[in-house]
């Protein structure tokens, strides 16, 4: 229990709650303090006002009708004002008590300063069960020499001043341990629920990522941050087992050809040959590690490509000239394997912000599937479609195509379609090209061409017009030159 | 060709020397990138290879200083650094060529006699000439054995450099860069197809042959 309370006795929200209230009592105490003090003395004021009155009404009495008209006065004010708390005292100049009934010993002499004193009365000798009570006593010396005084009892505004103090203390502590009680309760709500999080990431950290953050559907902040958390491990999660699963299949399928060139020096080196053979051996498996090394450079390709761009202002250039460019090296290619390659791309210039070499790549990808998989008398059409505010290319075969529901599957590395197998090629190309995709914020989609494989890359972006600064190599065309990529 | 290696990868640069020894090339060869300035600035090599990174002095300043001084030795830069952006900075700082790992032995043999040969000869010629092939750089145009020949401009582009390097192995990543100004492997050897296209104007009806290939490694335009 010892940690749990320290833990409590740490949290941040317990923190919060204890200074809230220790605040809490400072300010109701101060204020406390101060009313008690102003009442106390506002009380007194009145009555130290009424006493002056009492006393200059009873020496106007004793004016007219001499000490014993006064002390008559008394005996009738006694009688008339004792209920209300107001007593009084005459005493003849010997000290002897003349009238009234204030406790004659308490009142030895009129103070010098003529400042009123509270004394002590003891119980009034006809009410023995009444309590000694405090009075505000003021005096005065009368003509002649007697003392008058008049006094007041306090106990009633007194009582009712520490009762009211009495309440608000009790009142403020009960709401202080309130304050505390509420902080410690969400403390250890807060603790609870940082510890299920704290857990959780915890057997993430041990190896399960499948661990997720239990909802608990309270719909607050602690939830959203829940919903987050686990989206983003969703996210790490789905990024691990892509990139766990590239290199296993980078592993498996790097190690074959591996195999087969190391058994292949093997089997050279099993019995003397001529150094014509020799030569021939080496040779060939110079071309088998030269194709291992393309497979790692195309894999370094789409690591950079998936890297996204380093530098945010890529260069506007006319999408036609690099279309045009990579199909007019894969033209004579086509042509060899008896296949039509027909480019249109337009009579207005294609304006897109791109890496050229990276799109030059992507297209001779493009271009060296179409050629691999359209049969020999097939055609394949290039094309750059310029519209509203996007911007096209599209490579076109004859061949096979590709299923519907394959479609996503071949973009993943290493991706190889049964029908591909007999077929030179390292299952690369078309994850290279998503990725420059990607890297221009461009879409990609696959679609059947009614025969075969149609794959459409749109640019989107704003528009250039024409007058554009940023288009000077560009030649004016007849319309207005659209569609830069993505980060336009 | 005598030839400088500043490279701190003892084993990348025995095989280097070996190589280089064996293909007839005599290699001085120092680990540190100060020792390869003040070798360098000897002035006595055809060309010079250089690292990248180097104790020392990395192979850009190293460049960079020999270039301040005056001193024009052709550099090509080794990295493992292939980006494009790498590949700017190094012919920036002054290299006239780089070459980014993994590379095989005869890129590197053919881009250094590239690079000698460049610096013995200036090559403003208006005429190059190959055995009875003439490549007029002024009207492009082609003619052998005094029969003109038709060519389209990347043709005319693709022989232009073979001829501009005659008598000397041109692989095909060197003819993808110069050309088709490419710095990546097309999965197909589009280029194989190009050369085949070429020597068919050139070769097909005319002899000798002239336009050889060098199997494993590229090309080379001579007379025989």
């Amino acid at each position: 229990m010892r940690p749990e309370l320290t833990r409590l006795l740490r949290t941040s929200v317990f923190r919060l709650a204890l200074g809230y209230a220790t605040g809490f009592v400072v300010v109701l105490a101060t204020v406390l303090a101060f009313a008690y003090w102003s009442t106390a003395r506002h009380a007194d004021q009145r009555t130290d006002e009424m006493l002056t009155a009492e006393l200059a009404g009873l020496r106007g009495v004793h004016g007219r009708a001499g000490i014993a008209g006064l002390a008559t006065e008394i005996g009738w004010r006694v009688k008339d004002y004792a209920r209300d708390g107001v007593h009084y005292l005459l005493r003849a100049p010997d000290g002897r008590p003349v009238a009234g009934d204030l406790p004659v010993r308490s009142i030895a002499a009129v103070p010098a300063s003529g400042d009123p004193v509270v004394v002590l009365a003891g119980p009034p000798d006809d009410d023995p069960r009444a309590r000694p009570s405090a009075i505000r006593v003021l005096g005065t010396r009368l003509p002649g020499g007697s003392l008058l005084f008049v006094g007041h009892v306090l106990h009633v505004e007194r009582a009712i001043l520490t009762h009211a103090l009495r309440v608000y203390s009790v009142t403020a502590s009960v709401a202080a341990l309130l304050i505390l009680a509420a902080g410690g309760i969400l403390g250890l709500r807060v603790v609870r629920r940082i510890d299920t999080v704290s857990r959780t990431a915890g057997r993430i950290m041990a190896g399960d990522l499948g661990q997720r953050v239990p909802a608990d559907g309270a719909g607050d902040e602690f939830s959203d941050l829940a919903t987050t958390l686990n989206q983003m491990l969703a996210r790490i999660e789905t990024l691990l087992g892509r990139v766990r699963e590239v290199s296993d299949n980078v592993a498996h399928d790097l190690r074959s050809p591996l195999a087969r060139l190391r058994s292949n020096l093997e089997v050279t080196l099993l019995q003397p040959r001529t150094a014509d053979e020799y030569r021939e051996a080496i040779r060939r498996e110079i071309g088998d590690s030269e194709d291992l090394l393309g497979t790692f450079n195309a894999l370094l390709s789409i690591a950079r490509a998936e890297a996204g761009p380093r530098d945010a202002a890529l260069p506007i250039i006319d999408l036609r000239d690099v279309v045009a460019e990579t199909a007019e090296i894969y033209e004579a290619l086509a042509a060899e394997g008896g296949i039509a390659l027909d480019l249109d791309s337009g009579e207005q210039p294609v304006a897109v912000r791109a890496d050229t070499q990276l799109l030059a790549q992507a297209l001779c990808n493009l271009l060296d599937n179409a050629i691999k998989y359209t049969p020999r008398g097939g055609s394949i059409k290039v094309g750059v479609v310029l519209s509203a505010n996007s911007a096209r290319v599209e490579v076109a075969d004859s061949g096979p195509g590709i299923p519907p529901e394959q479609r996503d599957h071949v973009l993943e590395r290493f991706v190889r379609l049964d029908q591909a197998r007999r077929l030179p090629g390292n299952g690369l190309g078309l994850s290279l090209v998503n990725a420059v995709v990607e890297y221009h914020r461009a879409r990609m989609r696959l679609e059947d061409n009614e025969p075969g494989l149609r794959v459409r890359i749109e640019f989107v972006g704003l528009p250039l017009t024409r007058s554009d600064p940023r288009l000077p190599r560009l030649p004016a065309g007849a319309g207005v030159a659209v569609a830069t990529a993505g980060r336009g | 060709m005598r030839l400088l290696l500043v490279e701190d990868d003892e084993a990348a640069a025995s095989y280097l020397v070996k190589g280089l020894a064996e293909s007839g090339h005599v290699t001085d060869h120092t680990t540190d990138g100060e020792i390869g300035l003040r070798l360098a600035r000897s002035g006595d090599y055809d060309v010079l290879v250089v690292d990248r990174m180097l104790p020392g002095r990395d192979g850009l300043s190293l460049i960079a200083a020999l270039r301040r001084e005056g001193v024009h030795t052709p550099t090509l830069i080794l990295s493992a650094l292939g980006a494009v952006d790498e590949r700017v900075d190094g012919l920036r700082a002054g290299s006239d060529d780089y070459l980014a790992n993994p590379f095989s032995f005869s890129e590197l043999l053919a881009r250094l006699e590239s690079l000698a040969r460049r610096a013995r000869a200036e090559l403003a010629a208006a005429h190059l000439r190959v055995a009875d092939l003439d490549v007029d750089r002024v009207s492009r145009s082609v003619s052998r054995a005094g029969r003109p020949i038709r060519l389209q401009p990347r043709e005319f582009r693709l022989l232009e450099y073979l001829a501009r390097h005659a008598g000397q192995v041109v692989t095909r990543t060197m003819l993808l860069e110069h050309v088709w100004g490419y710095n990546f492997d097309p999965q197909t050897n589009v280029v194989d197809v190009h050369v085949s296209r070429l020597r068919a104007k050139i070769d097909k009806q005319f002899h000798p042959p002239l336009l050889e290939t060098i199997r494993g490694v590229g090309y080379a335009l001579r007379a025989p």
